[in-house]
């Protein structure tokens, strides 16, 4: 017994002593910005067909666990097609120049999952899920007439990345399925956007 | 944030802004302005009917210059361009055209509507104290002015009655509107025109025999 009441005290100073060290130890909050290109899927693909190439992401993360991480997803896609095909708009068929345009917000939190795979990560894959919102705005624009409309959509987003560490930071390449659930009478829309941006610490 | 991060954040954030904000919008063209719209009775059988008549001049509405008077008229080569294309297209679909006497199945109207735009601006002044005060009108006044024409050219058809209707509601079974016909250039607007009157009839693929 009288063992026991020296070793208690001392493993709790342990305890004390080392809590700081391994919270020093997880990583400290990491932003990351990228590049963005998107492949327009569905509903999406129907009103904008092409590629988007203009895209951009801002991600703001913290370690909660050594391998596990939560953070904030923001970002701007644009989804253009200049068409000249016939639409039909209540019962009407309409041709002429048209500008269709999809503004995407997506304003996502997630949380990434990174496996240990190496013992000094430089390579580090990860797994994640995104849910929120996405803000789209969706713009037609014939001949001398436009109409637009926005809504904030419901959405979720599985996403699957890897990070390539240096001394000073990271370079992240992922991929994300972005689904945005209907609203205010635009259907579900669904685009996966592949990103390679840059992450440092703060 | 490291050095390396505060370099590259700009540059990526500035890229992604400069893409994202460069996407082309509006129109080019004049021409890219056209629009053909067309609708049509969806209970309508389009594939009985042989035979259609139209009037040989096209009505142009361009406000009220004559009150009681006769109605003004497209110029005579104008109408012929017109009504000549509108023929051929429905010849091809296998439309006959007939004389009103001899009981057609199908009355074709065609009308041309001419609206100019006007849109102007008034010159304020805001001086230092704008903030306090309303702004005031610039003395002499500035007024800036700029109009433009849109043309466009309407046709409907629809099942010949040799009465009016008790109501003097005609109804019709097929409506195109050919918007921009209209820029001032003769060469242009003709085929302008032509090509409206072609495309209205490529996306109604109800129209004509089976």
């Amino acid at each position: 017994m009288s063992t026991h009441r020296k070793l208690i005290p001392l493993a709790a100073l342990l305890v004390c002593l080392a809590a700081p060290r391994a919270r020093a130890e997880l990583p400290p909050m990491l932003v990351g910005a990228s590049y963005q290109f998107s492949i327009p899927i569905g509903n999406t693909y129907n009103y904008t067909p092409p590629v988007s190439w203009r895209g951009i992401g801002l991600d703001v993360a913290t370690f909660v666990r050594r391998d596990l991480a939560v953070g904030l997803a923001f970002g701007w896609n644009v989804f253009h097609e200049n068409t000249t095909s016939t639409i039909s708009l209540k019962g009407t068929d309409i041709s002429g120049n048209q500008d269709r345009t999809l503004n995407v917000w997506p304003t996502l939190v997630n949380a990434r999952w990174f496996p240990k795979i190496s013992s000094n990560r430089d390579i580090q894959p990860y797994i994640g899920a995104n849910v929120g919102g996405y803000i789209i705005e969706r713009y037609l624009g014939v001949g001398l007439t436009a109409a637009q409309e926005t809504h904030y959509h419901f959405g979720l987003a599985p996403e699957i990345g890897c990070f390539f560490q240096n001394p000073v930071g990271a370079v992240f390449l992922n991929a994300r399925y972005n689904m945005a659930f209907a609203a205010g009478g635009v259907p579900f829309q669904q685009f996966l956007s592949i990103s390679l941006g840059y992450a440092w610490e703060r | 944030m490291s050095r390396t991060g505060k370099r590259l954040a700009p540059t990526i954030l500035g890229l992604g802004i400069l893409l994202a904000a460069c996407h082309p919008t509006g129109a080019e063209y004049v021409t890219d302005l056209d629009v053909v719209a067309t609708t049509h009775d969806a209970t309508f059988d389009f594939a009985t009917p042989t035979t259609y008549t139209r009037p040989d001049r096209i009505v142009l509405i361009e406000g009220d210059t004559n009150p009681g008077g006769n109605p003004d008229y497209l110029p005579a080569d104008l109408t012929q361009l017109i009504l000549s294309t509108f023929d051929n297209e429905m010849s091809a679909i296998g439309y006959q055209k007939v004389a009103i006497t001899a009981s057609p199945n199908l009355a074709v109207s065609i009308a041309a509507l001419k609206v100019t735009n006007v849109s102007y601006y008034y010159g304020y002044w805001c001086g230092y104290w704008g903030w306090y005060y309303p702004c005031y009108p610039y003395y002499p006044p500035v007024v800036g002015v700029s109009t433009y024409v849109v043309g466009s050219l309407i046709i409907d058809l629809g099942p010949y009655a040799a009465t009016p209707p008790d109501n003097t509601a005609y109804r019709g079974a097929w409506t195109a509107v050919i918007r921009g016909i209209q820029t001032g250039n003769n060469n242009t607007d003709r085929t302008r025109i032509v090509n409206g009157i072609s495309q209205a009839f490529i996306q109604s693929p109800y129209l004509g025999k089976p």
